[in-house]
């Protein structure tokens, strides 16, 4: 027997958030505001993510909550809510970054620049290229290296990443958010997790900096965006 | 290269995608089972998944942003004030401006109703219009054939006998 479509009601039942987000369509303040609180950080850590500023990123995620508001008049539930939530902010993201290119602001490097992380940057290229003995890095510097191989990947691969790791979804919930078919996904999943398997196959195997990386990583303590 | 697969690279492809896949618990029982297979058997499969987990698990080193205590009251503000700076501005239109649209609209839809039916009406020629004039005597043209002449006709009307057969056919 084939199976039932699923409607609007048995996302109603399957999902609070979208029973929340009906609420907010009765105008409730109260269940937007959990709607807020449930839903910010992960924003933010997506834009964060894919654009790279923190500031913007928390603009970004306003931007996202001011046009589910605005929307939900006519909000029907036609998928899990968090899938039309990041749906609208892979829009947002995609205009941030076209509206960044207008600008022509061009980012030479990594987003980081800060004098801390300058320090420990210089000290994994030193012990990326033997002069100190190689050591384990620590959570700061594992997180330093994590992000710039997710820099290696291109905008869609670090989104399907973010959406697919971070937020738990399938390939079609994926599919759906990002408007590509399944087997894009599939494909795009794929390559990302490999680019990221290469990028990270030194430290995973020896555990400490990869050389190419050493480079880069010195790189981003020199360089910063520059407006042209 | 080809498409079905042939060219070494497009291979390799392939197997990643099915082996991610299978990380992913996208595969169904029947394509889950091969790669089973294929693990317990080939060493270097096995390492090549144990790495591409290994990468997958050191996102987890991201640094998750905490946002600052006030974001959400600031967010919800930021939402309300611009639902109220929406609804002044709809406010501060005139009455008979927010109506515009749907007057248009009407008006466009029924000038379009009376081009349309001028239009059909022009398509008529004179000729149809006197059949549609003589159309009540054409349907009953077979029963005026058994009439002597029109004096009889007039006649049966004196005496109301159309009436009768209105009223009986109603």
């Amino acid at each position: 027997m084939a199976a039932r479509p699923i409607v609007a009601k048995d996302y109603e039942q399957l999902d609070p958030d979208v029973r929340l987000m009906l609420q907010v369509k009765d105008d409730q303040a109260a269940a937007f505001e959990e709607l807020v609180r449930r839903y910010q950080v992960r924003l933010v850590a997506i834009f964060q993510q894919t654009l790279g500023s923190r500031e913007q990123a928390e603009d970004l995620a306003q931007e996202v909550f001011l046009r589910i508001y605005r929307a939900r008049k006519t909000y029907e539930p036609r998928s899990r809510f968090s899938t039309w939530l990041f749906t609208i902010a892979n829009n947002v993201a995609h205009n941030a970054r076209r509206s960044r290119a207008r600008r022509k602001e061009v980012q030479l490097a990594g987003r980081k620049s800060s004098s801390i992380l300058a320090g420990s940057l210089s000290q994994l290229v030193e012990a990326a290229s033997g002069l100190l003995p190689t050591r384990c890095l620590d959570r700061s510097e594992r997180a330093e290296l994590v992000n710039l191989a997710m820099e290696t990947l291109n905008e869609r691969q670090r989104m399907a990443v973010l959406l697919s790791k971070f937020e738990g979804m399938s390939y079609a919930d994926i599919s759906e958010t990002m408007g590509l078919s399944v087997s894009a996904i599939k494909s795009l999943l794929s390559r990302a997790r490999g680019n990221l398997r290469e990028v990270l196959e030194p430290y995973i195997n020896e555990g400490n900096l990869p050389a190419a990386m050493g480079a880069a990583l010195q790189d981003s303590g020199e360089n910063e965006s520059v407006e042209i | 290269m080809t498409d079905n697969g042939d060219n070494p690279n497009n291979l390799d492809l392939m197997e990643q995608e099915e082996l991610v896949a299978y990380l992913d618990g996208e595969l169904d029982a029947a394509r889950s089972a091969i790669i089973d297979r294929r693990l317990a058997e080939d060493p270097e499969y096995r390492v090549r998944l144990q790495q591409l987990q290994q990468a997958w698990d050191l996102l987890d080193e991201l640094p998750r942003p905490r946002t600052a205590e006030d974001f959400t009251r600031s967010t919800v503000e930021v939402v309300v004030a611009s639902a109220n700076a929406e609804v002044d501005r709809l406010a501060a239109i005139p009455r008979w401006r927010r109506w515009l649209p749907t007057l248009m609209g009407t008006t466009l839809l029924l000038a379009a109703a009376a081009g349309g039916f001028l239009f059909s009406w022009l398509q008529v020629t004179a000729e149809d219009r006197q059949l549609l004039r003589d159309l009540p005597v054409i349907e009953k043209l077979n029963q005026y054939r058994y009439v002597p002449s029109v004096e009889f006709l007039r006649m049966l009307q004196q005496q109301d006998l159309f009436s009768l057969e209105a009223s009986d056919e109603s």
